[in-house]
């Protein structure tokens, strides 16, 4: 009984770690630039809005719905069938018109309903660098 | 099409380690800038004729097939309908179709090769030869082609939010049990470069990944010579699709670094993402080595500008598995004359309640260990495998094969 206890145990352990090595040593040897750029890579950072640990079953049903938050918006954007290009002043002006009578539509709509105007995303958003990329690729020769 | 030398008239190229304009004829090197820009003037005006009109073709592989003529020989030049640049089969000489970048569809910005193709190459052999499960024949490939091209990307800005329920597992007394995590975010993608042609797969182009854009040069088509290049041809919806998909990968990770827990997974989420209307065209540089192995062809990517290098290469089986079964009997022998002597004495020992308890939970740790082993092992197997099919696949082959030069 103990042998084949011992036998067993001793095959398991033998043979994964014979796997786990050589696995890893495949990878190494094999499998080669296997990584795209990192959240470091692109300064991007996750800021979290909400979190709740131990939720119960109401909860758990309703997180979601409750702390998600819907920003795309097709109306304020090309169509999506249609293949992407340089856009011209003029429609992103349009655009950005179009975004901003939605958004004074919708913070109407707050008002009346809530009294309150205050909207967290847009204050994320205007706490965070701007998203303008003019003048951040300078031809090298300018320098 | 060709942009010519001054002194000679003959085609220029780019070289990658001067970053200028070359003449192989008489030796003569251009500041891409400085040169004149007459040629190109004349290069917003050329008209292309579809096989179609020309041959009156009916082959669906050549629908999508234009002809313009060779600036230098005046050579018909074949190219698809998402090319750029290409080279003429008949002169060699490098070719600019240039109604095709023009106006609206121009790039603003490229980033130069600064990796020649004999150092791409170098860079290829020093990461292979290392390899020790790589067999000799792939060590000493023969290449089938290698191509400079310019893949065209959408540098994009954009607001990602999600909600996610997360489930794991956490130590309750002597249990673990289940448990709920909620956690919603914000994310912001400022300048994140996503791959905008449909025939190189998302995978495969995010694995060149990262870009330094500091190197992007404002678009000038003269470091398009030598070189091959397409077009953007993906819709916004493509766009959003492969961006909200990074998004979601990063939130993912994050959320759940957050959670202290084990074994946890996100169970539901409600993601959403807007894209931001100014994003900017650009061609990011990288070589397409090609070869064959065993039949199958194979196609390693080196990125154009930071040399890495991005392949998975099948592996020596016989090597590895003979490799792996010596290790494994070699540690059975070992570990079993260990178990042997020790567990008699494990299971000796005193048969109270509180013994029995502690012996089971060793017993548990050392099963968690074994399978954990496996799991691990088996799972870095199976990504290989993954990538070698990605290495493989024929889409990513016949993207750098079909083009003519």
């Amino acid at each position: 009984m103990i042998e084949l206890l011992s036998f067993l145990f001793a095959s398991g352990v033998g043979f994964g770690l014979a796997c786990w090595i050589f696995g890893t040593l495949l990878d190494k040897s094999n499998n080669i630039g296997d990584s795209h750029g990192s959240m470091a890579d692109y300064r991007a950072y996750v800021s979290f809005t909400a979190r709740k640990d131990r939720l119960n079953k109401e909860e758990k049903a309703s997180f979601c719905s409750r702390y998600a938050q819907r920003i795309d918006d097709p109306s304020t954007e090309p169509k999506g069938s249609e293949r992407v290009r340089r856009l011209t002043d003029e429609e992103i002006a349009e655009f950005k018109r179009a975004a901003e009578e939605k958004k004074a539509a919708q913070r109407a709509r707050e008002k009346e309903i809530f009294g309150t105007t205050e909207n967290e995303f847009e204050l994320w958003e205007s706490q965070n660098p701007s998203t303008s990329l003019k003048g951040v690729f300078k031809p090298l020769n300018e320098e | 099409m060709a942009t010519l030398c001054k002194n000679c008239s003959h085609a220029l190229v780019f070289d990658p380690t001067s970053q200028k304009l070359y003449c192989s004829s008489c030796g003569a090197y251009f500041k891409p800038e400085e040169v004149e820009a007459e040629s190109k003037e004349y290069r917003q005006d050329l008209k292309a004729e579809s096989m179609e009109s020309i041959y009156n073709t009916r082959d669906k592989d050549l629908m999508d097939c234009y002809v313009y003529s060779c600036s230098e020989c005046g050579g018909e030049i074949i190219i698809n309908g998402t090319e750029a640049s290409t080279t003429c089969v008949y002169c060699g000489n490098s070719n600019v179709v240039f109604s095709r970048i023009a106006k609206q569809k121009c790039p603003e910005f490229v980033m130069p090769f600064s990796i020649t193709k004999e150092k791409a190459l170098e860079l290829v052999h020093k990461k292979i030869n290392k390899g020790i499960f790589i067999p000799k024949e792939i060590k000493n490939f023969s290449i089938d082609c290698i191509r400079g091209i310019y893949v065209p990307y959408w540098i994009v800005n954009a607001s990602y939010t999600n909600a996610a329920v997360i489930q794991g597992q956490v130590k309750s007394g002597k249990n673990s049990v289940t448990r709920y995590f909620g956690r919603a975010g914000k994310l912001k993608l400022t300048r994140f470069p996503i791959d905008a042609s449909q025939a190189l797969s998302d995978e495969s182009s995010s694995r060149l990944e990262p870009f330094e854009l500091s190197h992007l040069k404002p678009f000038d088509e003269d470091y398009l010579a030598g070189f091959y290049s397409n077009v953007s041809d993906v819709t916004y919806s493509d766009l959003k699709y492969a961006t909200k998909k990074r998004a979601e990968e990063y939130f993912e990770k994050e959320a759940l670094d957050d959670v202290r827990a084990s074994r946890k997974k996100i169970i539901s989420s409600v993601p959403s993402l807007k894209l931001e209307n100014n994003m900017v065209y650009a061609m990011m540089p990288a070589w397409f080595i090609t070869f064959k192995y065993k039949g199958k062809p194979n196609t390693i990517l080196v990125n154009g500008d930071t040399g890495k290098v991005v392949c998975a290469l099948p592996w020596n089986k016989g090597l590895f598995y003979s490799l792996l079964f010596t290790f494994g009997a070699i540690a059975t022998t070992a570990a079993f004359f260990v178990f042997r002597f020790t567990l008699p004495a494990f299971f000796a020992g005193r048969s109270s309640s509180s013994g029995s308890d502690s012996r089971g939970k060793i017993i548990a740790f050392l099963i968690a260990g074994i399978i954990a082993l496996f799991t691990v092992g088996i799972r870095k197997i199976v990504k290989v495998i993954k990538n070698i099919r990605l290495t493989q696949d024929k889409s990513i082959f016949n993207f750098t094969k079909k083009r003519q030069g």
